[in-house]
């Protein structure tokens, strides 16, 4: 069963071409990695697939109607914003609202899945503190745990890990490739290839709004496709450990 | 749950406390009695007249004032946005400014507030067009500036043309937004827009909510941006539409409420809409008993009253913003 499926996907700026016919679905039980140099159109790409953005081709999601979508995918923009002081508890609690009947207060069930994403995020002890005074790494594991608490099949998330120390970064993957063996979904874009090697099931490449390689990392990490798209030589051995993916040099 | 009870019990207080208040100073239990028995008698006509619209309409235009600036600082993320912001309280001023220019006032009583309330629809049709079809909430500050530049622009050339000092008196002291000598005509002409206004904004709690992480994350939690800022354009110039109307320009209610009691509702802008309403509604039933015990051999007018509290107070919630902020 797939639970987005994009048919030639195109998003146009102006005269540029921001997204050129990407293709693609994703199934049950993948935590796939969107990875590509600045201005692939790893956002757009994942903006245009929940209905965003104004897009030609088909996207299963943007085909949704609103209610029902949010339903099915969660969102996590890259621009971390909460715009008032509210507490840690409330942030992550309005991921309940596309569940919630219109004047509905939260039952048990949102209560669980609340507490179930604050455990998840290791935010037990920032409930009451306010969200605007956390540190932006912080605040970036708020937002995620309100993705979370959402509850969805689908969840996407742009750079989520972007500014998190290395242990709450090691963490947040993990909480990614958990939810895929769960049985969910995950799509998340991400710069660090390394983790993204470790911890993602299958990664998609992007390269000037055009999809350059899909499938395990180990298939897309080759030598050629990180020279060509990334313009870096990189180690990548298969250790004891696990995947050791790290970039070395910049080739042009 | 205990903040609404508080404000509640606030403004039943300074209603009633509206009510005993007046030029003719009558012990308070003689004019409640003479407003619920209403016996003919001149007392009871002065209560059924004068002060019962008045005190009711200081009640409306306070919730209107008070709603609409929580529902737009929510909407636009800013704790800065206020209801003049849309530019529908200065279309409305010019429509009045344009009934008394023209002597339309001298008459038909009704005719200035029905001319605000004209010109306060334009300003919606306008703003409407300028903001476009997509839900971003920048190019309807740019649309509400524009309007308001505009309508500002207009009322001042009305004043210079003016051939007739008696009519520009009569407008800036309109301008300065008043409450005295209302009738229970004003009352039922501003009623159902504002009505109409509350149950548009009151609805807007749970996008507002959602608008807290943002337009995007917003969208993906299932709110239409578009329609949510159509109810809001719409609810907004209802309510502000209608109290500017009625009553004139008033400042600072709009602004100041939300932010003051913004940190007594855990900042939920949802929790704030109908905090904001009632803190609305008591901080103009203050002000209006105060313009008439504070000078009651003059006419004080409400506006300038307001902004003389609103500006103070609002300095000092900048003043403790600022010491909170890094």
């Amino acid at each position: 069963m797939s639970l987005l499926s994009l048919t030639d996907l195109t998003v146009r700026r102006g005269t540029r071409t921001a997204l050129d016919g990407v293709s693609l679905t994703v199934g049950v039980g993948e935590c796939v990695g969107l990875i590509g140099p600045n201005g692939a159109g790893k956002t757009t790409l994942m903006r245009a697939a929940l209905g965003l953005l104004p897009a030609t081709g088909t996207s299963t999601l943007a085909a949704l109607p609103l209610a029902e979508r949010a339903r099915i995918a969660a969102w996590m923009p890259q621009t971390r914003e909460i715009a008032w002081p509210v507490s840690v508890e409330t942030a992550i609690a309005l991921g309940r609202l596309p569940h919630l009947p219109r004047g509905a207060r939260p039952g048990a069930l949102d209560r669980a899945a609340i507490d179930a994403a604050i455990v998840r995020m290791e935010l037990e002890d920032y409930r009451t503190r306010t969200a605007t005074r956390l540190s932006g790494g912080e605040q970036a594991r708020v937002l995620i745990a309100r993705a979370l608490a959402q509850d969805t099949p689908l969840f996407m998330a742009d750079e989520p890990i972007a500014g998190l120390d290395p242990a709450h970064q090691i963490a947040t993957m993990k909480v990614f490739a958990d939810l895929a063996r769960e049985g969910r979904s995950v799509i998340v874009s991400l710069h660090d290839l390394g983790l993204a090697a470790r911890h993602c099931t299958r990664l998609v490449m992007l390269q000037a709004g055009r999809l350059v390689a899909d499938g395990p990392p180990a298939e897309v990490l080759t030598r050629e496709n990180v020279e060509r798209v990334f313009g870096v030589t990189a180690y990548y051995e298969t250790t004891p450990q696990g995947p050791v993916f790290q970039p070395m040099e910049v080739v042009r | 749950m205990r903040l609404a009870a508080t404000l509640v019990a606030l403004c039943a207080a300074l209603f009633v406390l509206s009510l005993v208040t007046g030029y003719a100073s009558v012990p308070a239990g003689q004019a409640l009695k003479a407003l619920i028995i209403g016996d003919g008698t001149p007392l009871s006509v002065v209560m059924r007249e004068i002060r019962l619209p008045r005190a009711l309409l200081a009640a409306m235009i306070g919730a209107s004032l008070g709603l609409s600036g929580a529902a737009l600082q929510g909407y636009l993320r800013n704790p800065l946005a206020e209801p003049g912001l849309i530019g529908i309280s200065g279309a409305a001023a010019l429509g009045a400014v344009l009934a008394i220019q023209t002597g339309l006032t001298l008459h038909f009583a009704l005719a200035l507030p029905l001319a605000a309330l004209g010109m306060a629809v334009l300003g919606v049709l306008l703003i409407l067009a300028l903001a476009g079809p997509r839900g971003g909430s920048i190019t309807l500050i740019l649309a509400g500036i524009a309007i308001s530049a505009l309508a500002s622009a207009l009322t001042s050339l009305v004043l210079n043309l003016s051939p007739n000092p008696f009519a520009a008196a009569d407008i800036v002291f309109w301008m300065m937004g008043s409450l005295a000598d209302r009738s229970f005509a004003h009352v039922w002409l501003a009623l159902p827009f504002m009505a109409l206004g509350w149950v548009m904004l009151a609805r807007l709690g749970r996008g507002l909510d959602a608008l807290t992480l943002g337009e995007d994350a917003a969208q993906a939690m299932g709110v239409h941006l578009p329609r949510l800022r159509l109810a809001l354009v719409i609810g907004t110039a209802c309510a502000v539409g209608a109290a500017t109307a009625v009553a004139g320009a008033i400042g600072f209610v709009g602004l100041v409420v939300p932010h003051l009691l913004r940190p007594l509702v855990g900042a939920r802008p949802s929790a704030l809409l109908w905090a904001s309403a009632l803190g609305g509604a008591a901080m103009v039933l203050a002000t209006d008993i105060a313009v008439r015990v504070a000078l009651p051999d003059r006419d004080l007018k409400l506006g300038v009253l307001m902004a003389l509290v609103g500006a103070p107070l609002f300095l000092h919630l900048i003043y403790k913003t600022r010491k909170e902020l890094p």
